[in-house]
């Protein structure tokens, strides 16, 4: 095959341009570095966007989940439909493999922006109940930093997305630099009263990467709902309308689409990195990008599935895997637990033209605090994510002029869903599978995961919590689900290439360095030490914008 | 007959089994044949009982037959067990079918109160003051 080398060497190569991709990008070009944004996917564009196009206009009404036949992983995931399914991967040009006996499903999106365009928003903060989790219960590894370490991190990059919010003062939860939060709606303030006075717990708003308010150059949410379908107005925080045009307006920076990068080019006399080699997506000639640095940020599995295909003579288990960490310690959140019920007393009329708020409710972690008491079946703890309010009833009885104006009569409908903390184990892990390849001839990943006992017995708790809750708040026909969702559907893979002071026990340093070779880079997920129950993607963008600034200042001392 | 036209227009008026039929094209095998069975089942209990298919039969009789089958049924009468009665399943799929071509046509949406506006200044929120939320 015909290899062609680019010109241009970069100060950083940065590999993927989702949440930390498009983070490093904005950042390093700012600081004024040359930056390469390399990206697999074709670029994107608001004209593809359809969040207000009614149902009856496409071919299937959003109805046929069949059409989506290239795409047999991906349409599990609620937000690829037929409005949306090819921003998100052909399964069949993209194959990874799992034991029989392990199913995982790896829901992703290959084009500029990554799985910003589609994710749910939601966005909390870790605190050391997470960092330092570890030294609390005895369980898996501290993070190399505390939370007053990243919590400037955590503003800047707050500040700058914009995350609409109440702030609570709950230590297990910090407070964020908020916008106004959304409304709740009757079900939910009852919900939250309800609960704090029988239980002492706390129900708040979601804090969601959507904006209340204008701010920086973006306008106001205007509540017509379907988010994953894109936003004309730029209202809620995708990476490619908001820190990749940042980076690309700085002259720094030159994003190249449709660069599917196969492994990282090592220069062993020296141990560094000297670039990328990338296949282009659609003529499958093969490229070599020159750069001082190099930076993954292709989400954890991709980035570690790089790592692996840049194997050395002098790394022969994978680049930078000395320790012989990489790949293990994959986690996920526990989901699929929870209740859900009816509001039988609300008054109500819905109507299709109402608002629609792109957000629910969330409930703190309650178990396991600082200041005890020590569940006895499980260690760390879980979240909810819910909401209450009047739906359609199409799952009413009967037919005929009854049923139909049952359906638009509605029900008051409440429900729960928790987000168990994910525990770091070294028997989860994922590895190059040898018979399988992409469509690019790139070698696959082979993904080992199970949830163990602990996630189960927190799983269980969390259904009869929610039952619990929702029942102090009168709700009737309360449905407990108490069964784990199978791994990789929390759409949160972390702990890839863990980050750590010792480099026999993790790959990257605390600030995302690799042991191993100086100037090689991990921001995503995969640096995470321990999950938390909080939606991770706040976390990896404040850590990226901390790894960048410790990069910028060395890369100015000629330390990398 | 399970979305009349009432007041406003219902199942006919949306071209609702066009749709099906397109919608079905795109299906999977097993899916268009369970859809197949659960028609073939209906004319057969119809059959049966009225010695007619259900498109055949008197407006009375489809009424009656549907009420039949619309609603679940207890297996149990008077201490003794019964066989299975495969009816109300049926009838769940092919309501399914019908309900989820409906209310995704233009004239379902609109039935439920879709106008089209898609721009809103702010959610309504709760507006009762503690403990009295209805
Ligand atoms: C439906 C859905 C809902 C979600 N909801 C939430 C939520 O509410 N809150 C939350 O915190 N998180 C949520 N997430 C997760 C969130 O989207 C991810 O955590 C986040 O986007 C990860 O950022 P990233 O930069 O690591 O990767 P991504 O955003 O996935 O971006 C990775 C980029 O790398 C590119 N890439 C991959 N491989 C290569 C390669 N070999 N060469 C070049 N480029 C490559 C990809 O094309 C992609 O553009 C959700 C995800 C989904 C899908
Ligand atoms: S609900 Fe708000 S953020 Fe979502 S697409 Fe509509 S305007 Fe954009």
């Amino acid at each position: 095959m015909s290899q062609e080398a680019l010109s241009q060497k970069y100060d950083a190569i940065v590999v993927g341009s989702g949440a930390t991709g498009g983070w490093a990008a904005k950042r390093l070009a700012e600081a004024g570095m040359k930056v390469a944004l390399l990206e697999a996917g074709r670029n994107i564009s608001p004209e593809e966007f359809t969040e207000h196009m009614p149902a009856y206009k496409l071919e299937y009404r959003n109805l046929s989940p069949e059409i989506v036949r290239t795409r047999p992983i991906q349409k599990m995931c609620y937000a690829c439909m037929e409005y949306n399914y090819d921003w998100f991967v052909d399964d069949l040009q993209n194959p990874y493999s799992s034991p029989p006996d392990k199913p995982f499903t790896w829901q992703r999106l290959r084009i500029v922006g990554g799985r910003t365009l589609v994710w749910g928003r939601q966005s909390y903060r870790l605190s050391d109940l997470d960092f330092k989790a570890a030294s609390l219960d005895g369980y898996g590894a501290d993070w190399p930093f505390s939370y007053k370490d990243i919590a400037p991190y955590y503003d800047l990059v707050e500040g700058y997305v914009g995350i609409s919010g109440m702030t609570e003062g709950n230590e297990a939860l910090p407070d964020g630099q908020f916008l106004p939060p959304m409304k709740m709606t009757c079900g939910e303030v009852l919900l939250r009263e309800r609960v704090k006075a029988k239980f002492g717990r706390t129900v708040t708003i979601g804090r969601t990467a959507i904006l209340t308010k204008n701010h920086n150059g973006r306008a106001a949410c205007h509540y017509c709902g379907p988010c994953e379908r894109g936003c004309s107005t730029f209202s809620y925080f995708s990476s490619p309308f908001t820190t990749v045009a940042d980076a690309l307006k700085t002259g720094n920076c030159t994003l190249i689409t449709n660069a599917v990068v196969s492994q990282v080019d090592m220069d062993s006399k020296e141990n560094r990195a000297r670039g990328v080699t990338y296949i282009d997506r659609l003529t499958r000639k093969t490229y070599q990008a020159s750069g001082r640095t190099v930076i993954l940020c292709a989400q954890a599995l991709e980035s570690t599935r790089i790592l692996f295909n840049s194997k050395t003579r002098e790394y022969p288990a994978g680049l930078a895997n000395s320790s012989g960490l990489l790949g293990r310690f994959l986690m996920d959140h526990a989901v699929g637990a929870g209740a859900s019920a009816e509001l039988p007393d609300m008054e109500f009329k819905k109507s299709a033209s109402d608002p629609n708020r792109p957000n629910g409710i969330y409930v703190i972690r309650f178990r396991n605090l600082k200041a005890g008491p020590r569940h006895p079946r499980f260690i760390r703890g879980y979240g909810f994510q819910g909401g209450a309010a009047p739906n359609y009833a199409f799952g009413a009885e009967g037919f005929g002029a009854s049923y139909k104006n049952a359906v638009k009569k509605g029900v008051y409908g409440i429900h729960l869903g928790g987000f168990g903390e994910s525990l770091a184990r070294l028997d989860n892990y994922c590895e190059i599978d040898p018979a399988l390849k992409d469509a690019w001839g790139i070698p696959a990943l082979r993904i080992s995961m199970t949830h163990g006992s602990n996630e189960a017995a927190m799983m269980e708790d969390a259904a009869v919590t929610a039952a619990e809750m929702l029942e102090a708040a009168g709700a009737r026909n309360i449905t407990l689900n108490a069964k784990l969702a199978m791994p990789g559907m929390a759409i949160h893979e972390l702990g890839t290439a863990r980050m750590g002071d010792d480099p026999k026990k993790s790959v990257l340093n605390a600030y995302n360095q690799a042991h191993d070779v100086k100037n090689l880079f991990v921001f995503d997920g995969a640096c995470f030490v321990s999950s938390g129950c909080q939606n991770p993607t706040l976390t990896m963008m404040a850590i990226t914008v901390r790894a960048c600034d410790h990069l910028v200042e060395r890369f100015k001392k000629n330390e990398v | 007959m399970i979305l009349p036209k009432t007041d406003t227009p219902g199942a006919k008026e949306a071209l609702v089994n066009r749709f099906i039929d397109r919608l079905l094209a795109a299906e999977t095998r097993e899916t268009q044949q369970r859809f197949l069975a659960s028609l073939a089942y209906i004319d057969g209990e119809c059959m049966a009982r009225y010695r007619a298919a259900f498109v055949y039969l008197p407006a009375e009789s489809q009424t009656e037959f549907l009420k039949l089958i619309a609603y679940p049924h207890s297996l149990v009468t008077w201490g003794e067990k019964l066989a299975e009665f495969e009816g109300p399943a049926h009838f769940e799929n092919l309501k399914s079918w019908i309900s989820r071509a409906y209310y995704n046509s233009e004239i379902g949406m609109k039935e439920l109160g879709w106008s089209g506006n898609v721009f809103h200044d702010d959610l309504e929120g709760c507006p009762h003051p503690p403990e009295t939320h209805k």
